[in-house]
């Protein structure tokens, strides 16, 4: 049995109880010497418990009724107080979900879902010339009328969330390390320029002290990128490509850290 | 893992100790007189882990007044690449992802005897080179309740424990004493000296200056003339070599806020970064350096020296094959207490930790105590929770 086998199906089948005794033995004994896997069988049950909650699955088929409800009703009746707070509802029970999606470290799920909400409701031509928004299909599912207006608040509280800092970054922001021989001339620790601008770095190094890495990491401090810094006194670091927002950026020699600095991408 | 724990009760030990745990002398690794005279110089609440390792397997002798155990285990390659991991994660501020290897040296190193710390507060940790520069403060113990939290949400073994490093089982009576038992003597300058690299740049724009180390020195300086102890302060163009080395081997308590250049090739090239005392400034000449060799010459008397410098932990000399890092160095040479660090730290909070530290230190604590109180005190704000920042200090005491 591999890690592997174990962690694709073995901690489902653990959570749905659905193991014979020797396989949970087993699967127990595994559990005890690794951390990694008892926390993986900890989200899967939650996720799991937040997906079957009856609850949430009432209100959803409600939102839906409301939703058919107001399509055919929006022309002919005024507001309706229930309505609304059904929508508030189904809002709020979507965020919830897009929520746990990130705890589980499906950030990729989500903005696939958003790209894909984007490309329905983006404008297309029909053969005879015509601009329609949106695809057919779209329309006969109720709860696409709702995913416009939710795709556009999501992506502005997504927008929102590029630019928050790390407060565990903040104190090492600009930092000079008692490390002796690294001087860092260029970039400022702390500017803001726009998306797709070359960014200059500079230093004085003496070498043998240590090989020097760059390391680019976005606002929440996950890695994206990591260079090897082979010229001796610059490099110039190309951020076209990246989204707006906020990224921090550290120096590295060897496993220490020489100094922090961030950068706030803006779009053109 | 195969386990093999034994617990001895205080009053059968001495007489039953062969027939109780039916395990050779060789195998523990101590002779009785060892362990006599470790349990002897332990108070109640503490206690000694000793841990020997070879590629394969771990052995952990748990000693205190009223307790022996004894773990063995065996090791695989998971363990020694998540100790490089660790350490990696910790030194190269990586915001969270050392949660789960800091469970997995929990789950190595403690767990196995957690069983017999239960009324235990403060731990003595013994380990071989290999495992000097594993700042055990920073395990992080798998309650279930971490979730995918902040560094200040974590339950480390320093929530738990006052901890402390010793080179070696020779225990005797000096440990880390408070303020009040420290012995400082209000007529006496040279007693406690502070050193702090210029923040001055002569030019050499490869050398940063550090302002905060300027300050650091000044503002524990102060703390000290508030008690009535006066403090030699060497900064600036009186922080020479010559300096250093005059009043290093009298003083009780000295402190270097400076740079710690790290060589891996001569130990004449790794050191501490002074001011240079020939008076001239060349660009090619700005410098001299305290080096591992003239350290080595040191005779010392100093009841506590700190160096807040990167590294300074784990700077090491090749010519000493035993104690060959430099706190140990310092230790053999007759310092009772050395406070280091273990990886980078940054000018600005260097200078705010060790503050810290003093302060709380002259509130009535001991060095480990105080030690400990500021760190919780670091893991207590978000913003100084990451183990980056407060792990890398550790205290080895003689």
């Amino acid at each position: 049995m591999t890690r592997k086998e174990i962690t694709c199906d073995w901690i489902d089948r653990y959570n749905e109880d659905e193991l014979n005794e020797a396989d949970k033995r087993l699967f127990l004994k595994q559990m005890e010497g690794s951390p990694l896997l008892r926390s993986e069988v900890r989200l899967d049950a939650a996720l799991d418990r937040f997906l079957m909650d009856e609850e949430l699955l009432d209100l959803m088929k409600k939102v839906r009724r409301a939703s058919a409800k107001n399509a055919s009703a929006r022309n002919t009746s005024g507001t309706n107080l229930m309505s609304y707070l059904l929508m508030a509802a189904s809002i709020l029970f979507l965020f919830l979900i897009t929520g746990l999606f990130y705890l589980v470290g499906s950030e990729k799920q989500t903005s696939r879902h958003l790209e894909q909400v984007k490309m329905k409701n983006t404008p297309r031509l029909e053969k005879n010339g015509t601009a329609i928004s949106g695809s057919p299909k779209a329309k006969q599912n109720p709860l696409d009328d709702l995913a416009m207006p939710l795709f556009k608040a999501s992506r502005q509280g997504m927008l929102a969330e590029n630019f928050e800092s790390l407060p565990e970054f903040e104190l090492l922001i600009g930092c000079v390390t008692r490390s002796g021989p690294f001087a860092l001339i260029s970039p400022e620790p702390n500017i803001a320029f726009l998306a797709g601008t070359d960014l200059p770095f500079k230093w004085k190094h003496i070498p043998g002290t240590g090989a020097l890495t760059l390391v680019i990491m976005n606002c929440r401090g996950t890695s994206l990128t990591e260079i090897s810094l082979e010229s001796k006194d610059s490099y110039t670091l190309k951020t076209r490509g990246f989204r707006e927002g906020l990224y921090y950026w550290k120096i590295m020699a060897g496993d220490d850290l020489v100094t922090m600095g961030k950068m706030t991408l803006l779009e053109q | 893992m195969k386990t093999i724990c034994t617990i001895h009760k205080l009053l059968l030990f001495s007489a039953l100790f062969p027939a109780i745990t039916g395990v050779p002398q060789s195998v523990i690794g101590l002779t009785q007189k060892e362990v006599e005279n470790v349990r002897s110089h332990l108070e109640t609440g503490e206690v000694v882990m000793h841990y020997t390792l070879t590629d394969t397997s771990l052995q952990i002798n748990v000693l205190g007044r009223d307790i022996l155990a004894i773990c063995h285990s065996s090791l695989d390659p998971v363990f020694w690449s998540g100790i490089r991991l660790f350490r990696k994660r910790l030194s190269a501020a990586e915001p969270s992802d050392f949660l789960i290897p800091g469970e997995e040296m929990y789950h190595f190193l403690i767990k196995p005897v957690e069983g017999f710390l239960a009324g235990i507060h403060r731990l003595i940790i013994i380990t071989d080179e290999r495992l000097w520069g594993v700042p055990f403060e920073a395990f992080i113990q798998d309650d279930g309740l971490q979730g995918m939290g902040h560094a200040c949400d974590f339950h480390y073994l320093l929530n738990d424990f006052e901890i402390v490093y010793r080179r070696s089982l020779e225990i005797r009576k000096t440990g880390s004493p408070s303020w009040q038992e420290s012995g400082c003597r209000s007529n006496d300058a040279c007693q406690v000296v502070f050193a702090g690299f210029s923040s001055l740049v002569h030019g050499d724009r490869r050398m940063t200056g550090l302002p905060g180390s300027g300050r650091e020195i000044n503002a524990i300086a102060e703390l000290f003339c508030q008690k009535g102890i006066p403090s030699l302060l060497l900064t600036g163009d009186s922080m020479l070599k010559t300096n250093f080395e005059k009043t290093v081997g009298s003083s009780r308590i000295f402190h270097l806020a400076t740079h710690c250049i790290p060589n891996r090739t001569s130990d004449g090239l790794t050191g501490f970064l002074f001011e240079n005392s020939s008076g001239e400034k060349s660009p090619q000449n700005q410098h001299d350096l305290l080096s591992l060799n003239d350290l080595n010459e040191l005779k010392l008397e100093a009841d506590l020296i700190v160096l807040n410098a990167c590294g300074s932990g784990m700077a090491r000399s090749k010519s000493e094959p035993v104690d060959g890092f430099l706190p140990q160095m310092l230790a053999k040479a007759g310092a009772k207490n050395v406070l280091s660090a273990l990886w980078n730290v940054t000018d600005n909070l260097a200078e705010l930790f060790l503050v810290d530290f003093y302060r709380t230190w002259m509130s009535g604590k001991t060095y480990s105590a105080a030690l400990r109180e500021v760190k919780l005190q670091w893991i207590s704000r978000r913003a100084t929770a990451m183990p980056t920042l407060w792990a890398p200090y550790v205290l080895l005491t003689n």
